[in-house]
C-alpha cells in the first residue's frame, strides 16, 4: 500500500524565514543569515584544523615539499655556478664575446680603422687585436710547439687571467707570460729565462735568421690560468713590428657589456655587414665546446628540476589524494550541513598551499645551508677552475616558486575531487 | 515558520541500475510533525531520507522543501537551502574529530551567518541545553557515541531548520543514551521543528507522532493495525500512517 498525502492539488508559496521569526533564546544571538558565501575564516579555519588532524601526514607533506626545494635550489645555484665559471674562463678571461677574423688570409694588415669603429658600437665594452703565430718555446732541454700570442699590454680585458707575478707592460719586448701548465711541464717560475722562436712571417724585417724566425730570449713576468693554461703571451705591439706590419692582428676579440648571446650575435651582424672583409661570430657560434656546454647544463637544470617536481608531486599528489579519500565522510556531512562545492575545494586547497607554503620556506632555509656549505666547498676545484654556487635571488626564488606552483597543482588534484564527492552515497556507508 | 507544508514529496522514484530503491513514495510534512520510517535492512530508509534531504535526486517525482523545487535550482541553491533549512543527523561518524564540540556545532551557524562568536554563542546554547556543556571543548573523536550524537543533533539545530532528518540516530547507542537523544528529539519536535527518522528501533518509533513502514522502497502497511486511527490532518490518506499520541 502506498503512503499517499493529499498533495494533489499543492502550490509552492515562497520560503519564510523561520530563524527570524523564531522565538526561542538562540534567537538572542540570532544576527542576519544573509551571507552567501563561506567566510574566508571558516575555510582555512577548516583547512589548518584538518591539517593538524594526522601528524605524521602534516609531516610527510612538509618534507617532501622542504627535499624537493632543498635539493633544488642548490642544485639550480651549483649549474649556474658551472655556467658562470665557463663563462668566466671561455669568454670573459677568454677570447671575448664576439672573435672577428679575416675571411681570407691569417691576418688583418690594419686594425686601426676596424676597432675604432667595433669600439664605438654602443654594446661593446672593450675590442682588442691579437696576433698568434706558430713557435717554440724551449727551457732546460724541454720544448714544446705551440702559437706564440700576442696581446695589447695596456688594455683591460685579457684573454688570460694572471695568477702569479706581474702583467706584461706596453711595448715589453722581453717579458713573456706563461700557461701555469705549460710552466710546471717547462719548470719555469716567475723571472726565470725561456727561449721563444717564432715564426714570424715569410716577408721578415727583423729576421734574426735566413728562414724568417725570431728567436728570443725573454723573462717570465707571469702565470696565467684558466683557458689559456697551456698558451704563451707576448705584447702585440711588440710581436707585430716583429712580423713587420705593426698594426697587424691574426684576430680582434670583442667584449660585449651583456654575456647574453643575443647582444653578442648584434655586435657580429653589425661587424660583419660594415666589414665584408671580416668574419664575426658570436662566442656561442664561435665555439662547439661553449655550444655544447652551455646545452649540457640547460639539458642538465631541466632535468634536475624535472626530478624534482616529481619528487615534490607524487608524494604531495599521493598523500593529499589519500587524504581526501579518507575525508570522504566528512566531506559528506560538510555537503550535508551546506556547504558549497567550490568552498570544500577551496578547502582542501588551501591545505595543499599551506603545506606548499611551510614547505617551501623550509626548504629554502635548507637549500640555504646547503648553498652555504658548497660556497666553502666548491662541488668542483681544479686547476683554477672553481665551481662555487650562484647564490642570487633568482636562483633562490625560482626553485621555491616552481615548487610551491607544482605543490598547488598537485593539491588541486585531490581538492577538486573531494568537492566532487557524492555525499548520499558516501553518506550510506557506515565506516 | 512557514504557513505551509514544511516538505512535500509526490511519486518519488530512485533507481539504481534496474532496481527501483524508491519506488514512488509521497510524503506531506507540517511544521511540528515527527515520523519514524520503520523497515528492514536494504528498503531503502536511507535513500527516502536522502532524497528528502536533497542529497540525491529522485529518478522520477518531485520534492518541494517549503516551497521550492530545488532540483530545478543550482547546486548552490540546494546547498544554501540545506544550510538553512535542513539540519541531518547520521548514525555514526557524525562529526569533525578534528573539532571541538563547540566547533562542530557552530559550523553551519558561522557558515550560515559569517560570524564567528555568534556561531560559538549559539553552539554554547544548544551544548547546556543538551547538557553536554562541560564537553563544549572535547575533540569530536574524543566524545563517546552517544555524546557525538547529541552534539550532531544540537548541529542540526543550531540555524533553526525546518526539517530534520534523523538516520538511525541511536543505532549504535546504549538504552541511556538512546534516551538522551530521544527527549532532545521531543524538544525539538515541541519546539514545531519537523522530524523525520528512520529507524529499526520500535522504541523509538513509538516517540514519534508517525509510523512510516517501508518495503521494497515501498511506503507500505503497517505491519499491526493501527492503535489509534488517524485523526485529521493532511496525512489522513494512508492507512500505513500510524499516529501515536504525543508524548
Amino acid at each position: 500500500m502506498k503512503f499517499v498525502p493529499n498533495t494533489a492539488n499543492y502550490s509552492p508559496k515562497p520560503p519564510s524565514d523561520p530563524v527570524a521569526a523564531s522565538t526561542d533564546e538562540l534567537s538572542a544571538v540570532s544576527g542576519s543569515p544573509k551571507r552567501r558565501g563561506a567566510p574566508i575564516g571558516l575555510l582555512l579555519f577548516l583547512a589548518w584544523k584538518a591539517l593538524g588532524e594526522n601528524g605524521l601526514s602534516l609531516v610527510l607533506l612538509l618534507l617532501a615539499v622542504a627535499i624537493g626545494v632543498g635539493f633544488q635550489i642548490p642544485n639550480r645555484a651549483n649549474l649556474a655556478g658551472f655556467r658562470n665559471e665557463i663563462m668566466q674562463q671561455e669568454v670573459s678571461s677568454g677570447l671575448g664575446h664576439v672573435r672577428v677574423r679575416p675571411r681570407q688570409g691569417e691576418r688583418f694588415s690594419d686594425i686601426t680603422a676596424m676597432m675604432a669603429r667595433i669600439a664605438k658600437l654602443p654594446s661593446v665594452k672593450a675590442v682588442e687585436p691579437i696576433l698568434v703565430l706558430p713557435g717554440v718555446i724551449k727551457k732546460s732541454g724541454h720544448l714544446v710547439v705551440l702559437g706564440v700570442t700576442g696581446v695589447n699590454a695596456s688594455a683591460r680585458e685579457h684573454p688570460y687571467e694572471r695568477t702569479v707575478g706581474a702583467d706584461l707592460t706596453p711595448g715589453d719586448d722581453h717579458g713573456v707570460l706563461l700557461g701555469e701548465r705549460l710552466a710546471k711541464k717547462l719548470g719555469a717560475q716567475v723571472g726565470d729565462e725561456v727561449n721563444i722562436q717564432v715564426l714570424l712571417s715569410s716577408r721578415p724585417r727583423l729576421v734574426l735568421d735566413d728562414e724568417g724566425v725570431g728567436n728570443y730570449k725573454l723573462v717570465v713576468r707571469g702565470l696565467v690560468g684558466f683557458a689559456a693554461l697551456d698558451s704563451v703571451f707576448v705584447d702585440w705591439g711588440f710581436l707585430a713590428s716583429e712580423t713587420g706590419d705593426d698594426r697587424s692582428a691574426s684576430a680582434l676579440l670583442v667584449w660585449a657589456k651583456s654575456d647574453d648571446v643575443k647582444v653578442a650575435r648584434q655586435i657580429a651582424s653589425t661587424v660583419e655587414h660594415e666589414f665584408p672583409d671580416a668574419t664575426a661570430l658570436s662566442w656561442l657560434d664561435d665555439s662547439r665546446y661553449l655550444r655544447s656546454i652551455v646545452g649540457a647544463v640547460q639539458a642538465l637544470e631541466s632535468i634536475a628540476g624535472g626530478m624534482s617536481l616529481f619528487g615534490v608531486i607524487i608524494p604531495v599528489l599521493s598523500l593529499l589524494y589519500i587524504d581526501a579519500l579518507h575525508r570522504r565522510r566528512q566531506v559528506s556531512l560538510l555537503s550535508a550541513i551546506g556547504f558549497r562545492e567550490r568552498e570544500i575545494f577551496f578547502i582542501f586547497f588551501v591545505k595543499a598551499l599551506i603545506v606548499g607554503i611551510v614547505g617551501v620556506l623550509l626548504g629554502a632555509v635548507a637549500g640555504w645551508g646547503i648553498l652555504g656549505y658548497f660556497n666553502l666547498h666548491p662541488i668542483y676545484n681544479y686547476e683554477k677552475f672553481v665551481i662555487r654556487p650562484a647564490i642570487t635571488f633568482g636562483n633562490m626564488l625560482f626553485p621555491m616558486l616552481l615548487v610551491l606552483a607544482t605543490t598547488a597543482l598537485a593539491g588541486s588534484l585531490p581538492a577538486w575531487q573531494a568537492a566532487r564527492v557524492n555525499p548520499s552515497d558516501t553518506l550510506r556507508r557506515i565506516e | 515558520m512557514s504557513s505551509g507544508p514544511v516538505l512535500v514529496a509526490n511519486g518519488l522514484v530512485r533507481l539504481r541500475g534496474d532496481k527501483a530503491i524508491i519506488a514512488g513514495a509521497s510524503l506531506t510534512l507540517e511544521p511540528g510533525d515527527s515520523v519514524a520510517i520503520m523497515g528492514p535492512s536494504g528498503c531503502g530508509k536511507t535513500t527516502l531520507l536522502h532524497l528528502l534531504g536533497i542529497l540525491d535526486r529522485p529518478s522520477a517525482g518531485t520534492v518541494f522543501v517549503e516551497g521550492v523545487d530545488p532540483w530545478s535550482t543550482g547546486r548552490d541553491a540546494r546547498a544554501a537551502l540545506r544550510l538553512r533549512r535542513i539540519g541531518f543527523v547520521f548514525q555514526q561518524s557524525n562529526l569533525m574529530p578534528f573539532l571541538s564540540a563547540r566547533d562542530n556545532v557552530s559550523l553551519p551557524a558561522w557558515r550560515l551567518r559569517g560570524d564567528r562568536r555568534e556561531a560559538l554563542a549559539r553552539a554554547d546554547i544548544l551544548l547546556e541545553r543538551f547538557g553536554l556543556g562541560a564537553r563544549s571543548r572535547a575533540p569530536g573523536g574524543e566524545l563517546s557515541l552517544g555524546e557525538a550524537q547529541r552534539v550532531a543533533t544540537a548541529r542540526a539545530l543550531v540555524n533553526r531548520p525546518a526539517l530534520i532528518l534523523a538516520d538511525e540516530p541511536t543505532g549504535s547507542l546504549d538504552s541511556s543514551a538512546t534516551e538522551a537523544v530521544l527527549n532532545s528529539f521531543d524538544e525539538i519536535v515541541r519546539e514545531g521543528t519537523t522530524l523525520v527518522v528512520a529507524t529499526h528501533d520500535a522504541r523509538v518509533a513509538s516517540r514519534m507522532h508517525q509510523i512510516v513502514h517501508m518495503h521494497d522502497g515501498a511506503i507500505g502497511a503497517a505491519p499491526e493495525p493501527p492503535t489509534e486511527p488517524l485523526m485529521g490532518g493532511t496525512n489522513a490518506a494512508g492507512s500505513a500512517l500510524v499516529r501515536r499520541p504525543t508524548p
